[in-house]
């Protein structure tokens, strides 16, 4: 009930504010035009009076009326009559108030231009007037009007300073004010974070302020009942009186018994009108408590709807605020990223080129192919350039091999690889040249190429200084005494023999500063037979995480693989070996780099290049079955120093004839690719004519393919082309020598 | 003091330090891009502690991998632990390694040489993991 009837109220109320909003000249309520006839008649009377305070009063008190009415031009005509006696009189205080008046008034005609200019000459006088508020008041105006202008940065300029004043003044509306127009002209700026700052302190103090209201209102409130609490008591106080004066009196009256008409008269209206007063003092507390009501629901939901409006328009300011944060973060990061990007290929770009050195330094493949038998290398570097080096050495019978790991991995290790390299070569050729190549000791390497990195990277074991060293395992072949030195810088080699793993622990410390940098390295002195595999590697491999569980790859899988495929040929392991990492690591990356380094020991079919003429094979025939002739010259070249003959059959077919026609032959090497007879068809039909000739097959076939033909066809054996002239001619020694 | 937590992700590992509580673990992997980076804070901690250190320290490693540069990083917490053992107060090393990780053993045990510290060595079954 009591709702519908506020609401209605409220309806009325706006209708009459927009009523009079719009009212025009001709609006003016007749009584309003009567006044300011009559107040246009007295500054007439004022101004032939020569008083012109008096005058300007008037003039002031018709702008009002005007400017209340909504008739703007003519209040502001009539303020600048007044403003312009004011002048005269030199009445600072009222040339300052009109100006600013004035500017409202534009301000309300929405001519900012003007509104300004009003009231910035008000500020001018205010602040000759030295006063604070007015100059506060004109600096808000000026303001207000300044961010209608578009200048937003003048109004920040204006209301910093209004805010200073506002803040000695200690006046809290007053610093409401400045916080809130900062935040609106900031909003314009788009100055996100200055805006939240601005609204945030708007806001507290705002609530601050409407909490002081509520509480305003609250005690008004208390206080209005109380009074009204008060008067009815006094009321009944005063009733109550009346009951017992009238109580008395007719008391009296019976007691006497000479009451006229009037007495009675007289009396029967005092009962009427205490109970008039009684019905009033209803009516009174039922006005008042309405009031009351009333008023507190009204409170109540203009708080509400406050409270709405600014959630809304915080959650607009932060939604704004944050898309422009977002903009400007991603316009950075574009930004970035180009210099990132172009950053990345310039280092990529030198790092590929540090690459062809490092490259360059490792033993190149034709060194590994002449200097080793059997063997493959596996080497991954997790970058592009590689902390983990491999290092070979041929001295005389002697094989000295080694798989490095620096600290680090990529450039540093890198660095530290270039270094190693370098001592290791000095080391060992130092050694070579003051003693002799049957001194070289694993250990002793190790040792001095320990004490190398110490003094050349000043390492002294203070806690601060680089660290970085070498961890490695070298091992020396001799192939003369078929014995193999062992030493590691904490890491080991792997030794397999009749199926059996042997590990060789390397020391604890790294070749580089250490607590136990003064401890010598332990050699080893390794028994290998004919046939056994050694494996050297860097924890790279053992260490890489990956497979279903996120797990290391660890040495014990790596020892049961090396075991399964040990007898493999060795490009084979190779591949398996480097399959079976990858497997494992799938989509994860790579951590460290990977090195290891396989080795099968085959003394007996190891040739060196100064014993090629060991061979002696002067009475042996071999007959060459091959159609292309720069094989065939290859093969008398190769053969050209161990005093065999050789015969050529061009195609299967002349190699059968030859045969059949009962020469001596003490092997054939078979070309398999042949016109008329191919070197399987050859091989079968040779081997039915005398089994006991040995065929050598020769193809360019995979190593599981070749095998499988060759032994399908009855060859004997068989080499792989490119044909590597150690093996080649070991391999033939053994069928020579056998069949004698 | 203040406690000393991190976070351990796929190449970092995972730090717990209180010394109110007592409790001191390391865990997961270290590969660091550049370990004096993640390790400096880590120093600055222990070296505080070393001033006021508990009258029980009790130290557990349940590391899965570290690289060679962690390795160092590893050795110096040892160091830090071995100066407060040594002017007399009371810590134990507890090196967890999951049981079929040998090169994990075989690591805490190479320490445990290096360091007058007293280690015990838990291996952890397969299925419980490094928790």
């Amino acid at each position: 009930m009591l709702k519908t009837n506020f609401v209605f109220r409220i309806v009325i109320i706006l209708f009459f504010l927009g009523y009079s909003n719009l009212s025009k000249a001709q609006d003016i309520s007749q009584e309003t035009n009567a006044l300011i006839e009559n107040y246009k008649k007295q500054a007439e009377d004022f101004k032939l009076q020569n008083n012109a305070t008096q005058q300007a009063s008037y003039l002031n008190k018709i702008a009002y009326l005007y400017w209340e009415s909504g008739v703007y031009k003519e209040a502001a005509q009539y303020f600048k009559e007044s403003l312009e006696l004011n002048k005269q009189s030199n009445n600072l205080n009222g040339i300052k108030s009109i100006l600013f008046n004035i500017g409202l008034i534009y301000t309300d005609m929405e001519d900012y231009k003007k509104a300004y200019d009003s009231f910035h000459e008000g500020l001018s006088y205010a602040r000759n007037l030295k006063q604070k508020d007015g100059i506060y008041t004109g600096l808000i105006n000026e303001a207000g009007a300044l961010k209608q202008l578009g200048k937003n940065n003048e109004a920040i300029k204006d209301l910093d300073e209004a805010l200073l004043i506002a803040k000695e003044l200690n006046n809290l509306k007053l610093i409401r004010t400045c916080y809130g127009m900062l935040a609106e002209n900031y909003e314009t700026l788009g100055n996100s974070e200055k805006t939240m700052e601005y609204y945030n302190l708007f806001a507290s103090i705002d609530k601050h302020i409407k909490s002081e209201q509520i509480k305003d209102i609250e005690t008004k409130s208390k206080v209005e009942v109380q009074k009204a609490t008060q008067a009815k008591t006094l009321s009944e106080q005063q009733l109550s009186e009346k009951v017992s004066e009238l109580e008395e009196a007719q008391e009296s009256l019976k007691k006497t018994e000479e009451i006229s008409k009037q007495q009675q008269l007289e009396l029967d209206l005092k009962e009427l009108a205490i109970r008039e007063k009684e019905a009033q003092l209803r009516n009174e507390r039922i006005i008042r408590f309405s009031f009351t009501a009333i008023a507190i629901i009204i409170l109540l939901f203009s708080l509400v709807l406050i409270r709405q409006i600014q959630a809304k328009k915080k959650a607009n300011n932060e939604l704004a605020a944050k898309n422009l944060h977002i903009q400007v973060q991603s316009d950075e990061i574009a930004a970035q990223r180009d210099l990132a990007n172009k950053q990345k290929q310039n280092i990529t770009d030198s790092i590929e080129y540090a690459k062809r050195i490092q490259t360059a330094l490792l033993p190149p493949a034709g060194f590994l192919r002449r200097s080793l038998p059997e063997h493959f290398i596996l080497f991954k570097p997790r970058d592009i350039v590689s902390g983990d080096f491999y290092w070979l050495m041929n001295k005389d019978s002697k094989i000295i091999i080694a798989a490095a790991d620096c600290t680090g991995h990529g450039v540093p290790g890198a660095f530290m690889s270039m270094l190693g390299t370098a001592f290791m070569n000095e080391i060992v050729n130092k050694i070579v040249e003051n003693k002799h190549v049957y001194s070289l000791q694993a250990n002793e390497i190790l040792n001095q190429l320990r004490t190398y990195i110490i003094e050349s990277l000043h390492q002294t074991g203070r806690s601060d200084e680089a660290k970085d060293g070498i961890d490695l395992a070298l091992c020396i072949i001799d192939y003369d005494t078929k014995q193999v030195q062992f030493s590691g810088a904490r890491n080991p080699l792997y030794h397999i023999t009749n199926g059996e793993l042997k590990i060789y622990k390397g020391d604890p410390m790294p070749a580089s500063i250490h607590q136990y940098a003064d401890i010598p390295f332990t050699n080893h002195e390794i028994n290998v037979t004919e046939g056994d595999v050694i494996y050297l590697f860097t924890d790279g491999y053992p260490d890489q995480i990956g497979g279903p569980k996120y797990r290391k790859f660890m040495s014990r899988t790596f020892q049961e693989l090396l075991l399964k495929i040990h007898q493999k040929p060795m490009d084979i392991q190779h591949q398996i070996l480097d399959k079976t990492i990858e497997d494992w690591k799938g989509n994860y990356m790579q951590i460290d780099d990977m090195l290891v380094i396989g080795l099968k020991l085959e003394f007996d079919k190891v040739v060196r290049s100064s014993s090629a003429q060991k061979y002696n094979w002067g009475e042996k025939t071999l007959l060459i079955a091959d159609d292309t002739d720069i094989n065939y010259i290859f093969l008398v070249e190769a053969l050209k120093n161990t005093g065999a003959q050789t015969i050529r059959a061009k195609n299967g077919q002349e190699a059968v004839d030859i045969v059949k026609s009962g020469q001596q032959i003490d092997l054939v090497l078979m070309d398999i690719n042949m016109p008329l007879l191919n070197g399987f068809e050859a091989t079968s039909v040779i081997k039915s004519i005398n089994k006991n000739i040995p065929v050598i097959a020769q193809t360019a076939l995979s190593i599981e393919d070749a095998k499988e033909k060759a032994s399908k066809a009855g060859c004997d054996d068989y080499i792989l082309k490119p044909i590597r002239l150690k093996s080649f001619l070991s391999l033939i020694e053994s069928y020579l020598t056998k069949n004698a | 003091m203040e406690p000393l937590i991190l976070e351990q992700t796929d190449r970092l590992p995972g730090i717990h330090f209180n010394k109110a509580t007592g409790k001191f673990e390391i865990k997961g992997t270290s590969f660091p891009e550049d370990s004096r980076v993640f390790y400096g804070p880590v120093f600055d901690w222990l070296n505080k502690y070393e001033k006021d250190p508990n009258d029980f320290t009790l130290f557990a490693f349940k590391m899965d991998y570290f690289n060679s540069s962690s390795s160092l990083m590893i050795l110096e917490m040892l160091h830090v632990l071995d100066r407060i053992f040594v002017a007399g107060k009371k810590v134990k090393v507890y090196w967890f390694y999951l049981s079929i990780d040998i090169d994990m053993l075989d690591a805490g045990k190479e320490y445990a040489t290096m360091v007058s510290v007293p280690f015990t060595f838990e291996p952890i079954e397969e299925e419980s993991e490094l928790k």
